[in-house]
């Protein structure tokens, strides 16, 4: 049992799973970060249009929560693009990402910010796991001044990667069984009101105005209710786990495209996570060949 | 045991016991004892998205008065350069809606005298700005086909 919890939980494996999905990570965050870019002053600055979370509470610490001038708002995000810009490239990582969560903390507590929302949440804690979990340790600019080559890596527990399998699972499971009792997902309304609501997209406007009838709904809604927590528990078993990675993929790009909720698609390439490091080293050895070494490097100093 | 090792495994028993009890929050509404409120919290925003839907539009809309009396449109666009969903959730300032009714109207009044000093920094002066939410049905012919009276209804978000 001992073993089976340390095998699980704690073993040393190669980090090019995690590699992978910190480089996926921080290309997305790129562009969550870049599409702010437009309206810097206005989101974040002395002259834009919000309200500090709190400066009313702790107005001692104005000089913090108090809303920086458009310069300064300027220069804090350049800076922030550059630590994400540091975590896709694995670059002085560690410093990286804790600027990026420093400082997206920051600003959300500036702006007119929305609620703490799930894919925000889930997207603090990937970056809170990744600060400790050595996903720097190869295909990086860290691992390139430590050894001489962005392909040489050095073993990393297993933890991280399991905790971030795990959320992902636990909220696939989550979002799929309180369906089973929420009220106003008993019938197929919720899709239907969705669909013409303010998250409308061009494609969830067509589909709306197809000559379909509400029990159309009704079979979408039990169709979730039943594949979201099936195709969360198939993600660990091997056989399945193809077809269920195509299903969540598939129902996150719905998501996006059917009701321009985008932000959970940085779940897509992070489903990497739950192969076994090893297999996925290996598959990057039958893919780049000898460039990534079969052993660990071994440092001298 | 060393250090990392200890830390390793408090580290997995926080993360099960806030995910567990998350679980049984959103599942049976039962608050597993011993778990801090704010950590099933956390981890219950993070399993619960989209539990919900609405039958009509709103937006958040502003109206400046001018001189003579009346009171006109402000667009709110510049000020919100988020995707409509997005911009709906915003506005709503569910931040401060958690702390309670007179904290969030007092929000709005302070969004409303914000938004009366950048009409005047871009040259539209108002005697004074009021904040409002429009609601009104949704149609498939579109999200603002039955934005008119007689479907409109206006609710004042401040004094």
């Amino acid at each position: 049992m001992t073993n089976f919890w340390d095998h699980f939980w704690l073993r040393e494996v190669p980090p090019h799973a995690l590699a992978i999905v910190r480089i996926a990570l921080g290309l997305y965050l790129l562009v969550y970060a870049g599409l702010y870019i437009p309206n810097l002053s206005v989101l974040f600055s002395s002259d834009g249009f919000l309200l500090p979370l709190y400066l009313d509470r702790f107005p001692e610490f104005s000089l913090f929560l108090a809303p920086p001038s458009p310069l300064v708002t300027h220069i804090i995000y350049a800076v922030f693009l550059l630590c994400i810009a540091g975590i896709a490239l694995g670059a002085f990582f560690r410093f990286s990402v804790f600027g990026t969560i420093a400082i997206s903390l920051y600003l959300w507590q500036l702006q007119l910010h929305g609620f703490a929302t799930s894919y925000n949440r889930i997207l603090l804690l990937c970056l809170l796991v990744l600060l400790f979990s050595g996903a720097h340790r190869t295909l990086s600019f860290d691992q390139w001044r430590r050894s001489g080559s962005i392909f040489h890596w050095e073993p990393i527990s297993i933890l991280p990667q399991r905790l971030i399998a795990l959320q992902i699972t636990a909220t696939f499971i989550g979002v799929g069984l309180q369906k089973l009792w929420l009220p106003l997902w008993t019938k197929g309304e919720v899709l239907a009101y969705s669909f013409i609501s303010r998250w409308t997209t061009p494609l969830s406007r067509w589909y709306s105005r197809l000559p379909l009838t509400i029990a159309s709904y009704d079979v979408v809604v039990i169709l979730v209710k039943i594949l979201q927590p099936t195709a969360a528990v198939g993600l660990w078993i091997p056989r399945v786990r193809l077809p269920c990675i195509a299903l969540w993929t598939m129902f996150l790009l719905l998501v996006a495209t059917m009701l321009s909720i985008w932000w959970f698609l940085f779940i897509i390439p992070a489903f990497i996570l739950f192969y076994e490091p090893e297999t996925v080293f290996s598959w990057c050895r039958t893919r780049y060949g000898d460039r990534i070494p079969k052993k660990p490097v071994k440092l001298t100093k | 045991m060393n250090i990392k090792r200890t830390l390793q495994h408090l580290v997995i028993v926080i993360y099960i016991a806030a995910t567990a009890s998350a679980f049984s929050y959103t599942l049976f509404r039962y608050k597993v004892p011993g778990v801090p409120d704010k950590l099933r919290r956390w981890s219950y925003g993070m399993m619960a998205p989209y539990q919900t839907y609405r039958t009509s539009n709103e937006m958040l809309t502003a109206h400046g008065l001018q001189s003579d009396g009346t009171w006109v449109p402000i667009s709110l666009d510049e000020y919100l350069p988020f995707l409509r969903g997005e911009r709906g959730m915003r506005s709503y300032l569910l931040t401060f809606w958690a702390q309670g009714e007179e904290v969030l109207e007092q929000k709005y009044k302070e969004l409303a005298q914000v938004t009366k000093r950048l009409e005047g920094d871009r040259g539209r002066e108002w005697e004074d700005v009021r904040l409002t939410l429009e609601k009104w049905p949704m149609s498939p012919a579109g999200y603002e086909y039955l934005r008119h009276d007689p479907f409109i209804s206006v609710t004042k978000l401040h004094d």
